[in-house]
């Protein structure tokens, strides 16, 4: 217990000598962190949207000029997947657009020039087979187009997963650059205090608990950055998922039992981080003899 | 042999060691008692440091036989020989930014003494080297020779039962040199420690008479 108390004393002392690099280091591993938190919060909103994406049943078909919609809805309703299917006639369309565009009316003016097509709005009865559907029906005579909310979840999940690899090449960077940051700082740590070092030794202090001083502070560092990485990431992620829930319940839910696991997972990480580079950093430096 | 284990702190035999290629001691042959006090004398280069290195373990390639306290030097911890020796440097190795507390509280620190005791032994030793009151001071506040005392009551912190001194008095004048080494035969026989002081003043030598092993060209004998 004394000696635990004695080497953390001197860790921190250690902290405080080499301040500008200790809070270098800290604001690394926070941002790495941070970067990781947010990720990973992103990753699981984008999964709801598109979980709820591919629940739905609605497609929409757009007729080529010159073919009866009200003819085509009720040709595609005696289908056995369709449950209904209702036309929506382009001024209908338009109409809709009109709200969307308050404001914008030269936005508008574009689509009054060429007139939207009508489309009917099929409403299967398995959202699994919507995909198939779609493609035989924009394979079908008269179809010109075949719209319907899976291609976006596809989409997403395509975008989503190339904002992953580049978020995970930074956030690989960003952590590389923690762990030589931290290594550095403990490097040059050794080189300060080499006499203070040297002294320990020969006054029969054991290599590993100098060792363990080190790393302390390796993992103090850390455990600064961590814990602002996860109070920062908390309070977002509860301030945004308040919002999201109120808008989007049914979409997009942010449990904040995981947030608060994700939270405490970061605080964690950051001493493990510290440590292991201080570990990297002193493992041959201070050897047992 | 139980007798030797219970009387002798140092025994060596044929002591074989290189530095760099160069053969520093050569077939060394040595003994040292407990509570004995003796002096290890010889040029600079002819193997004094080298010898007090080996036996506290700051190098360690060496052939023949060292034991310590009854014990092969090899079979005993480092940290624990160094808690069992106690070393003053010549240059004192003390560390500035510490105050002078501070730098003998680091020997019972390291060791995972209670800090209470750390303190009650500390302030008591620097009572016995006219210290008393400079506990707060930092080593650039210390003469020469106040700050050998300093690293004397380091050395001493914990209760050693060998103290090896390499030149102790090497960088303070002859008067305050003849402080110091009467200093230490005094704490050596309150403590009934073994000492071993490498020095090359044949006047403190004279002054504080003990047994001395002369060194030279690798090999030694007692004179």
């Amino acid at each position: 217990m004394n000696l635990l108390l004695y080497y953390a004393r001197e860790a921190r002392i250690g902290i405080r000598r080499n301040a500008g690099a200790s809070v270098a280091s800290a604001a690394l591993i926070f941002a790495a962190l941070l970067l990781t938190g947010l990720l990973l919060l992103l990753r699981g909103g984008l999964a709801g949207v598109s979980d709820y994406l591919h629940s739905q049943l609605e497609l929409k078909v757009y007729v080529e000029r010159g073919v009866d919609a009200e003819q085509a809805a009720a040709i595609l309703a005696d289908k056995s997947y369709v449950a209904s299917a209702v036309v929506q006639t382009g001024e209908q369309l338009l109409g809709q657009l009109e709200s969307f565009f308050a404001g914008k009316p030269y936005l508008l003016e574009a689509f009054r020039d060429d007139a939207l097509p009508d489309a009917v709005v099929l409403v299967l009865k398995e959202s699994e087979q919507i995909a198939l559907v779609a493609q035989e029906l924009s394979q079908t005579e008269g179809i010109e187009q075949v719209v319907y909310p899976q291609q976006l979840a596809e989409q997403l999940v395509y975008w989503s997963g190339l904002l992953q690899s580049a978020g995970l090449a930074v956030l690989a960077f960003l952590l590389a650059l923690a762990f030589m940051i931290v290594f550095l700082a403990i490097r040059l740590a050794l080189y300060q205090r080499s006499k203070e070092i040297r002294l320990k030794l020969l006054l029969g202090a054991r290599a590993g608990h100098v060792r363990g001083q080190f790393m302390l502070e390796g993992a103090l560092v850390g455990l600064a950055g961590g814990t602002a990485s996860a109070v920062l990431l908390l309070a977002a992620g509860l301030a945004v998922s308040r919002r999201l829930t109120a808008a989007y319940g049914a979409i997009v839910q942010l449990d904040a039992a995981a947030l608060a696991v994700l939270a405490v997972c970061l605080a964690l990480a950051g001493p493990i981080v510290g440590a292991a580079a201080a570990y990297a950093a002193v493992r041959r430096r201070i050897g047992d003899a | 042999m139980a007798t030797t284990m219970a009387t002798t702190m140092i025994r060596i035999e044929g002591l074989c060691a290189s530095c760099g290629g160069r053969s520093v001691l050569d077939d060394v042959h040595f003994r040292l008692e407990r509570g004995e006090f003796a002096y290890l004398r010889g040029r600079s280069g002819s193997g004094k440091s080298t010898l007090l290195k080996l036996l506290y373990r700051e190098l360690s390639e060496f052939e023949g036989a060292i034991e310590v306290a009854g014990r092969r030097l090899r079979d005993i911890p480092r940290h624990e020989l160094r808690r069992m020796i106690g070393v003053v440097f010549q240059s004192f190795e003390l560390l500035e930014g510490k105050t002078v507390y501070e730098n003998i509280a680091m020997a019972g620190d390291v060791r995972g003494m209670p800090r209470g005791r750390i303190r009650e032994e500390a302030m008591k030793l620097l009572g016995r080297v006219s210290l008393d009151g400079r506990a707060n001071d930092y080593p650039a506040q210390l003469s020469g020779g106040e700050q050998q005392r300093v690293a004397i009551v380091r050395a001493l912190l914990g209760k050693p039962e060998l103290l090896l001194a390499d030149e102790p008095t090497g960088n303070l004048d002859s008067e305050t040199a003849a402080e110091v080494l009467g200093l230490l035969r005094e704490l050596q026989r309150e403590q009934g420690m073994a000492m071993l002081v490498v020095t090359h003043s044949q006047e403190l030598i004279d002054r504080y008479p003990a047994t001395v092993w002369e060194m030279a060209e690798g090999k030694v004998r007692r004179r």
